[in-house]
């Protein structure tokens, strides 16, 4: 079963491998173009990295700057590390530190859970297709509405008179509403839900995309071995999204960490700043009490902090996968 | 247990069919809900949506907010830059993620995995910080206030997802394809355009799909980066209805509605091309 | 052959869209330079105004007030950059930071202008009042916003809390509105409705800013305390400061206000007023303006004042300020001298129920037919020394939200009301005694 899940599609691609494969079959060509192939490489990444040079490149290290400088009356002054050790001893910061992990992973869970399912289900085939096209289009939807009119939106639900507590007190006969945006722990499952509903469809189309790309014969020759839909699902159909996967839950991670309006919108980082997250945190110290020396610091550790966790991340997902390409 | 799930697969068409369709559905019930709502909230005077116990009737319902918001010189301004905003910023991001994804995948690069694991570090920083460096960054340039201004930033963010996305499928297209085009007398270039693009519709379309959201949805840079309705997108029109105290509820509403129906439109005209560019995937 | 058609039509769209955005871009330059020449031949200066109330004021009443001040100083041009209240905060800071000189003048909140100062991007109006006195004479005694002695800013209006009601409720109901804290107590059981699932009114604590001034303060101010001692050092957790929270947690825990408090903001307390889910509100004199704007048809009066142990009320301001850098302070203090002088006080008064911070609105109250102004100069005079003006702080948000963090926990019956007034104390404490 093993071997036969594992898809030759999703065999490693990279640059190194390529040469292997071809040198039998075309020595030749492939002796003339050796010197060529690095300069090939920068040629195609070329434009994009230089792109990032002028664009990207300045603000990061204007981040990494100011976050060595304090400014007083206007002018800057140097001060070291001082907002690297101030950081250390800010319980705020390990508590947003804190948030920010929990509204990371249950997001991400529950993003890919979620997309993964529904795009099963749309990959199947049904009786009628545009049925089918007419159901992709309808769950894509809370994905194109801005997050300011979600959030928004997911107040009129969640107030003490919205829908949900007209539902919990008014048909249920509770006796008293549900303080959805109003309790600690709530509160935060309350943020995590809505910013599932608004994300979720992205990485349902993307796992859609990579569910249509696997070849047919896969599954008829798992099918003709007597595998069940489970087996089918653990052996045919994750081996060969594993790449997409692994690239979309770090997007996932990397994007959830610094989301900062939903919160802004819904909750301010409260009740008792259990929704402050540390991107919230930084746009609280940074640009609220004009910190921005503070505030750079903030990030360039949870930069820091993020580049160290994806790599581990990715370290162990590709070990033993044969997914080592995604890996840096 | 195993035995149990294969069941349904092994039984008829018929209740395959009816279990893949009702949870569907079921979800896309629980899922539009608040969908329902904001369309409601759109179409009926502000206290009528505000009122408990929740008002429904369809009777009292109203076309005036959108049709104002439509005749409305001002957001048809807006709607104009958001539409150019994000169309150029999905070119950008298309053409050098292709590029670079295509690099970075097929190549033994010195150098590739610190440039890749820097073009993450770009994504890692949270906008709020980027905000005060782009700030002058644009004023140093002369991009303060214009609509190129945005664009550039905007691909600035996008491009690095976009890369990563394009590279996993790149990675999972096999190379024997093209190696054989450029046999055949193709140039790589010819043989990304010919072999690779084309297999990787789903992925571009995909990617695609999200970059132009992420424009179009763009806010925290459009308020910081610009002043004036000339270069300002529609994010900026739908906050202008979020005041320190009242929130034009009807405004609010009506412009989120009118403004994702172009959005539907456009996902649903390409999820015809995911189906092919799946089929072309495998008759290669 | 399809594959190829495809990929062209993929790139036709990407290389269009490219040349729409040149093109459109084009223009736009050109327009600049345009504007520019004019510029030259007639000398007049443009000052950037950044603010957030056009909406609020009126789209209308607010391009009227530019058009009569250009008429009258042909010379400078206004443009007006209107950003969401929401977003303020950050787009000054950013201007600041940034080192732009692209505003001349903006409007503030008192809580955001120590880091302006900071960012040493907020000019000292202090000479520029000294040196116009007749300009100075027009304001009233609070209208300066002074940080550490210094005038980083003008109150553009001033709002003192206070019980307001919807007038058409508490005729139904046979209540009347209620003229001390006791009597406050009563309305709300009076309003107290389980069957019909409705409340007096909502308590919103999301926003610390906003908890600390309609509810501690007012109720600080009126047991006789205050938040900084003569010299700024912290005073509010005094023992009127232990009353004035134990005051607000003994009313959280009688069911009386809209569940929910933690999580709501303002702008939902106003929509539960407006639609009629609850009756009664405590904000400023211009909520019955904002109203209006969910409802058209609702009647809004405010109580009269209140007196408990002093007659003080909680006040605080929302005003402007100059960019220290900018090359035309000169025609921005002009611009001060309009939007300060009597004839604007008092219309603005009188069409938006801003009580303008000059001596000319103050005064035009005394005889105001206004169910909410009317009561405003008994606010302001019944106690002048209880009075609690909200100044600007060094570090403001971090210390609103140690702050907040005290009055939440308090409520939710974690801590006692001395123990978190203590340790916001000691917050405020450190960072005042760092500013001096």
């Amino acid at each position: 079963m093993r071997e036969k899940g594992t898809p030759p599609a999703a065999s490693s691609a990279t640059g190194e491998e390529v040469t292997a494969g071809k040198g039998i079959e075309s020595g030749s060509v492939r002796a003339r173009r050796v010197p060529w192939r690095m300069m090939n490489g920068y040629f195609f990444v070329g434009p994009a990295i230089l792109f990032f040079l002028f664009v990207s490149v300045f603000p990061l290290l204007r981040t990494l700057q100011m976050s060595l400088v304090d400014v007083e009356a206007g002018v800057p002054k140097f001060v070291g590390i001082r907002h690297y050790t101030d950081l250390v001893q800010d319980p705020w910061f390990w508590n947003s530190l804190r948030n920010v992990l929990v509204f990371t992973i249950s997001s991400v869970i529950l993003h890919i859970s979620i997309g993964m399912g529904l795009a099963l289900l749309l990959n199947e085939e049904w009786f009628n297709t545009t049925l089918r096209n007419f159901m992709r289009g309808l769950l894509i939807l809370p994905w194109v509405f801005s997050t300011a009119s979600s959030g928004l939106m997911w107040t009129l639900l969640y107030h003490p008179f919205g829908l949900l507590n007209y539902m919990w007190v008014g048909l249920l006969n509770q006796e008293a509403p549900i303080e959805f945006l109003a309790k600690p722990g709530l509160a935060m499952a309350s943020v995590v839900a809505v910013n599932t509903w608004k994300s979720y469809p992205f990485y349902m189309i993307i796992i859609l995309g990579g569910l249509q790309a696997i070849p047919a014969e896969i599954y008829e020759a798992a099918k003709v071995d007597g595998a069940n839909a489970w087996k089918r699902f653990w052996h045919v159909t994750l081996p060969q999204l594993r790449p997409i996967l692994i690239a979309i839950s770090t997007i996932d991670i990397i994007t959830t960490v610094g989301h900062v309006d939903l919160i802004r919108m819904l909750t301010r980082g409260g009740p008792l700043r259990s929704t402050e997250t540390v991107a919230y945190y930084i746009y609280k110290t940074a640009l609220l009490d004009g910190n921005l020396g503070y505030g750079a610091a903030v990030s360039t550790l949870m930069l820091i902090m993020l580049a160290i966790l994806i790599i581990i991340y990715l370290r162990v997902l590709s070990q033993g996968g044969d997914a080592g390409e995604t890996s840096f | 247990m195993k035995r149990a799930s294969d069941f349904r697969f092994r039984h008829g068409y018929l209740i395959h069919q009816i279990f893949i369709v009702s949870l569907t559905s079921l979800s896309a019930i629980v899922i539009l809900t608040p969908v329902v709502w904001m369309i409601n909230a759109a179409m009926r005077p502000i206290k009528e949506v505000l009122t408990y116990p929740p008002r429904l009737d369809p009777s009292q319902l109203t076309f005036e907010y959108m049709a104002s918001l439509i005749e409305n010189d001002l957001y048809r301004g807006y709607f104009v830059n958001s539409s150019i905003i994000s169309l150029s910023t999905l070119a950008i991001v298309i053409v050098l993620g292709l590029l670079a994804a295509y690099g970075f995948s097929r190549f033994k690069m010195g150098g590739g995995r610190i440039m890749l694991l820097g073009i993450m570090a770009l994504l890692m920083l949270p906008t709020v910080t980027l905000i005060v460096p782009y700030f002058r960054l644009a004023h140093l340039v002369g991009l303060y206030d214009t609509r190129l201004g945005l664009i550039v930033v905007n691909s600035a963010f996008i491009l690095p997802i976009c890369i990563w996305l394009l590279k996993g499928y790149m990675d999972a297209i096999p190379v024997d394809l093209e190696e054989a085009a450029m046999i055949d007398g193709c140039t790589r270039l010819q043989a990304l355009q010919r072999i690779v693009v084309p297999l990787a519709v789903p992925g571009i379309v995909g990617t695609g799909t999200f970059a132009f959201i992420f424009a179009w949805n763009e806010f925290l840079l459009a308020v910081t980066l610009t002043d004036t309705p000339d270069a300002q997108p529609l994010t900026i029109g739908l906050a202008a209805f979020f005041g320190q105290f009242v929130r034009d509820w009807n405004s609010i509403m009506a412009l989120s509605t009118i403004t994702s129906i172009p959005l539907m439109i456009i996902f649903v005209l390409f999820q015809r091309w995911v189906v092919q560019g799946m089929t072309s995937g495998a008759v290669k | 052959m399809q594959k190829l058609t495809r990929f062209s039509v993929l790139a036709a769209m990407i290389v269009l869209a490219v040349l729409l955005s040149a093109c459109v871009a084009q223009p736009e330059s050109a327009a600049g330079t345009a504007s520019e020449a004019d510029a030259m031949e007639e000398e007049v200066v443009e000052i950037t105004w950044l603010q957030w109330w056009v909406n609020e004021w009126g789209p209308d009443n607010h391009a009227q007030l530019i058009a009569d001040f250009e008429a009258q100083n042909p010379n400078i041009k206004v443009t007006v950059v209107d950003v969401p209240w929401p977003e303020m905060a950050g787009k000054l800071q950013a201007a600041a930071a940034g080192g732009s000189e692209s505003y001349d003048l903006f409007g503030t909140e008192s809580t955001w202008i120590a880091g302006l100062t900071k960012q040493g991007f907020i000019e000292d109006l202090g000479p520029w009042l000294e040196n116009d006195p007749e300009f100075a004479a027009k304001l009233t005694p609070t209208t300066p916003m002074n940080l550490l002695g210094e005038t980083r800013g003008l109150c553009l209006y001033l709002i003192p809390y206070q019980f307001a009601y919807n007038v058409d409720i508490f005729e139904e109901k046979g209540l009347e509105p209620p003229t001390n804290w006791d009597e406050f107590v009563a309305v709300l059981e009076a309003l107290r409705d389980e069957e019909s699932n409705s409340y007096g009114m909502s308590m919103p604590l999301q926003d610390g800013g906003f908890l600390l001034l309609r509810y501690f303060n007012f109720r600080l101010a009126q047991e006789g305390g205050q938040m900084l001692d003569a010299d700024g050092n912290v005073a509010f957790n005094s023992a009127e400061g232990v009353a004035a929270m134990q005051w607000w947690k003994d009313l959280y825990d009688k069911d009386l206000v809209v569940p929910g408090s933690f999580g709501e903001d303002q702008a939902l307390m106003l929509e539960f007023v407006a639609s009629g889910q609850t009756a009664a509100i405590i904000d400023g004199p211009f909520i019955w303006t904002k109203a209006k704007q969910i409802d058209p048809e609702i009647r809004m009066a405010y109580a009269p004042a209140w007196t408990h142990n002093t007659g003080g009320y909680s006040w605080a301001c929302s005003g402007m300020g100059i960019a220290a850098n900018s090359p035309h302070k000169e025609e921005a203090w002009e611009f001060f001298k309009y939007i300060y002088s009597d004839a604007v006080s008092l219309k603005m008064t009188q069409t938006v129920s801003l009580l303008w911070a000059t001596n000319a609105a103050v005064d035009s109250l005394a005889d105001s037919e206004d169910p909410m102004l009317r009561h405003v100069p008994a606010f302001a005079n019944q106690d002048p020394e209880s009075n609690i003006l909200f100044a600007p702080l060094p570090e403001a948000s971090k210390l609103i939200d140690a702050f907040q963090q005290a009055f939440q926990q308090v409520l939710a019956g974690e801590k006692d009301a001395q123990t978190a007034l203590d340790e916001a104390a000691a917050v405020w404490q450190a960072e005042l005694d760092a500013a001096k």
